[in-house]
Order: structure tokens, then C-alpha cells, then sequence
């Protein structure tokens, strides 16, 4: 078990902001903070760059001007309307890019949605011949009735089924806690074999 | 009684690296969620189309680089074309551009014939829309920025259409992820999409799977490890697995010394 310490500049950058960033767990810390700004910095300068290639320069350089698609300079005003909310007296400029966005929201997920969830629909229509089958018969039903807030649930049956379909979202929060707690481990057990294996180059 | 909660951090680092050190080598049994995945990628027609979308970035590498991984051994072993690349997860090219370059050298595998690495695309759904369209139009040139149009591969399949694409394994973790490419690509075709799935959202899609709209799941560490054994390549899921089991009983034992705690004072 003797490490061969790697000489890869690109890992001993990894390396070092990955102890300083865990070094929040002692407590919040001067070197923490170098790191969290570090990465603050280069995020925000790697996305400019990147949307700076794959958005604004394609548009008014392949687009508009080699190919002449000049409908594309109607989309590019209608963004930058934007930023007419730092013009307070103009503000309400803005809210017209953001209606567009709102419509076409609207409109996506009315045109994709219902044949995706049509189909979950279908298939929560299950023959109840399994042990399986019948809790997802009555985890549907209950949920469902929890969520009919119109139903008084004073009226003890109401309530009683509305009670299960409690349980049955509890349950169903516990595995996704659960779930989320393990994939947290994954990650920090990504990093330590990337510490101790490929910085540090114990045999693994 | 108080415990400094940094205590609890230094018993879970000493765990793993016990556990990292000297694998216990817990065995870890196949599901059958784990073979349906594997048989739905094993069953497609012999000379397949499939199109990988590494949909993820470096913080979830951890999980997903080692289901690309298998992915793509168990994809080569059956002689599939591979058609390599994601939209909206720029970071994500790059990790599977290191995992697939050494993979496809083992498998001898030509560029431009057997594979191709489109890269990563701007766009989400709105992008796999158009590449239901005009695949080569709505990728324009490949991970090292060559045109698309001299490769065989791209001229075999023009569009991301059932007629030339047999399945879509998609290594999920958010959006635009695996939601997006059932709407867009495989809702009502014969397209088989399968997933690579992050731990955390493994109940939201298992949903999907239940419904058959998934044909397979590779549900977190856990299911990379299965599905490793039934490639027969046991890599870093795997590996991963006893470290695993360590902390997922730490936790356990943590939450019932908690409770004793909490209900103890109650009294």
C-alpha cells in the first residue's frame, strides 16, 4: 500500500479544492470560502463563455448574417427587452419577453404532457392479483382522496381513507429521503476514491 | 447528551476509508428490475443504432461514469453503432468522451462507422426536437467540431426517429434528462428508453418503469453494481457496494441512537 502521488496539475487542483470545500465540515473557515469563491468565479466566466458560443455568436453570425435568417433578430430584440427593468420607468417593457416565456411554457407542456401521463394513468389500472397490485390499488385511491381538500375530513370514513393515503405519502418521502442520503454518500465516496486513488495513487 | 456532530463526520470518513482499504466483499444479489434492463438492451436487433445521452455533469459522476461505462461494454460486446451525445449538459461530453475513447480502442471500434461523439448540444427538448427532424442539421458538427456530414454513421441515420435509432440509454440526473427524451423521442414509438438513474430520484422514474414507458432502470450505485455483474465487467459500482452497506448501517444505528436520545429527554 505505498501511494505514488500523482503529478497531474489538472488533479492536484481537484485535490486541494476538495479538502478546502470539506473543511466546511469542521467549521466555516477562510479556505472554505477562497474555494466557494473560486468556484463562484469560474462557473460564472465558464458560462458566459459558454453561451457566448453556443447562443449569441451562432445567431448573429452563422444565422443572420451568412444565412440571412433575419426572423432571428425579431427573437434577439425580444430578449434583450429583458433588461429594460433596470429602466424603472420603463420597466414594464419587460414583462413582455417574460409573457413569451410563460406562453411557451404553457404550451409545451400542454402539447407533451397528457400522452406522458395518460399512460401513467393506464397503467395505475392494475388487476388485483398480487400483494403489489392491491397496495397500489389502495395507495392511488387514498392519496388521492387526501388530496380532495372539497371532502370534509370530519366524515370518519373520508378521513380514515384520507389517513392511509397520509401514510402512503410519508412512505413515500421516507424512500426519497433515504435515497437522497445514499446518493450524498455516493458522491463523497466518489471523491475519496479520487483522492486516495488517482491523487494520492494508493493501489486500488 | 450531546454529540458534536463533527464526531459523527470523523467515524463516517474512518468507515469509508476502513471499507476502501479492505473490501469486505459483501455479496450483492441481482434484481430483477437489473436483468430486465440488461435483457432490454441485450434483445435489440444484431447491428442496432443506439443513442447514449449522457445527460449529467461532474457531481453526479460518481454515479453515472461507471453506468456509462458498462453501458457502453455491454453495447460494444453486442456490436451495436453508437451514437454518443447530450444536450444541455455541457460537462457531460466531456466525462464520456474519456470513457468511451479507451473502450472503443479495446473493441477496435472505427470513429464515424461504429461510433460518434456528437458532443453536447444547447437546446434540451426544444433540440431533440429538431433532431427528430434532422439529426445532422440539428448537430451540426461533432465533439471536435468536424462536420457531421462525412461520416457514414451520420448519413445511415438522419433522423431520431424509430426507423434508424433502436434505443435511447439515457444517464439521467435532472433537466433536461430521461422526462424529456420520453416526451419528445420515444412516447408512442418503438424507440426502447432505458435509464441510468442518480439514487435521489430513483422513486420519481421507477414510476415510468412500472408503466412500461422505461424499458429498463439502472437504479443508483446499487443497480450500477448489478448490472456490472451481469455484464460481467464488475467496476466501480461494485466496488462501491460494501462501503455502502457500511454507511447505510451507520445511518441506521445513528437514527435509532437518535431517536432513544430525543425520546429519552421527552420523558
Amino acid at each position: 500500500m505505498h501511494p505514488h502521488i500523482s503529478t497531474d496539475l489538472g488533479l492536484w487542483c481537484q485535490a486541494i479544492c476538495t479538502l478546502a470545500i470539506y473543511t466546511y465540515l469542521y467549521k466555516d473557515n477562510p479556505i472554505y470560502r477562497v474555494a466557494e469563491n473560486v468556484f463562484l468565479g469560474l462557473a460564472t466566466a465558464y458560462w458566459f463563455v459558454f453561451n457566448f458560443f453556443n447562443f449569441i455568436k451562432p445567431a448573429v453570425v452563422e444565422w443572420i448574417g451568412k444565412n440571412g435568417q433575419y426572423h432571428y433578430v425579431l427573437a434577439i430584440i425580444l430578449g434583450l427587452l429583458i433588461f429594460m427593468r433596470y429602466v424603472p420607468s420603463l420597466s414594464w417593457i419587460a414583462r413582455y419577453p417574460m409573457s413569451f416565456w410563460v406562453g411557451y411554457g404553457t404550451g409545451y407542456t400542454l402539447a407533451f404532457t397528457p400522452a406522458v401521463w395518460l399512460d401513467q394513468i393506464t397503467a395505475s389500472f392494475v388487476a388485483l392479483n398480487s400483494l403489489q397490485n392491491i397496495l397500489i390499488f389502495v395507495g392511488i385511491l387514498c392519496t388521492l382522496v387526501y388530496f380532495f381538500f372539497t371532502l370534509a375530513k370530519e366524515n370518519p370514513v373520508v378521513g380514515g381513507i384520507a389517513e392511509v393515503g397520509k401514510w402512503y405519502i410519508m412512505i413515500a418521502l421516507g424512500s426519497a429521503f433515504g435515497n437522497t442520503v445514499l446518493y450524498r454518500w455516493n458522491l463523497f465516496l466518489a471523491r475519496a476514491n479520487m483522492l486516495l486513488f488517482q491523487w494520492l495513487g494508493f493501489a486500488s | 447528551m450531546k454529540i458534536d456532530r463533527r464526531l459523527l463526520y470523523l467515524v463516517a470518513v474512518v468507515l469509508v476509508a476502513v471499507t476502501v482499504f479492505f473490501p469486505l466483499g459483501l455479496p450483492v444479489s441481482v434484481s430483477k428490475l437489473a436483468v430486465q434492463t440488461y435483457d432490454a438492451i441485450q434483445d435489440l436487433p444484431d447491428n442496432s443504432v443506439v443513442f447514449i445521452a449522457p445527460m449529467y455533469d461532474p457531481g453526479t459522476a460518481g454515479e453515472l461514469s461507471p453506468m456509462l461505462k458498462a453501458m457502453l461494454y455491454q453495447c460494444m460486446e453486442r456490436k451495436y453503432r453508437i451514437i454518443l451525445g447530450n444536450t444541455g449538459w455541457t460537462l457531460g461530453a466531456g466525462l464520456a468522451h474519456t470513457i468511451i475513447t479507451p473502450i472503443a480502442q479495446e473493441f477496435n471500434y472505427v470513429y464515424g462507422t461504429d461510433y460518434i461523439e456528437l458532443g453536447s448540444k444547447p437546446g434540451g427538448a426544444i433540440w431533440l426536437q429538431s433532431a427528430k427532424a434532422d439529426l445532422p442539421g440539428a448537430a451540426i458538427v461533432d465533439y471536435n467540431n468536424n462536420s457531421l456530414g462525412q461520416y457514414p454513421l451520420m448519413q445511415a441515420v438522419p433522423r431520431l426517429t424509430q426507423e434508424y435509432v433502436a434505443a435511447a440509454l439515457v444517464l439521467d440526473c435532472g433537466t433536461p434528462g430521461a422526462p424529456e427524451w420520453l416526451a419528445q423521442i420515444t412516447q408512442g414509438t418503438s424507440i426502447k428508453l432505458i435509464i441510468g438513474e442518480i439514487q435521489m430520484t430513483v422513486p420519481d422514474q421507477m414510476t415510468f418503469v412500472q408503466s412500461g414507458q422505461y424499458a429498463g432502470m439502472i437504479a443508483g450505485s446499487r443497480g450500477c453494481a448489478e448490472y456490472e455483474q451481469l455484464v460481467g465487467r464488475p467496476g466501480a459500482g461494485l466496488k462501491s457496494q460494501d462501503t455502502m452497506s457500511v454507511i447505510t448501517l451507520m445511518i441506521t444505528l445513528f437514527i435509532v441512537l437518535g431517536n432513544i436520545g430525543y425520546l429519552t429527554r421527552k420523558k
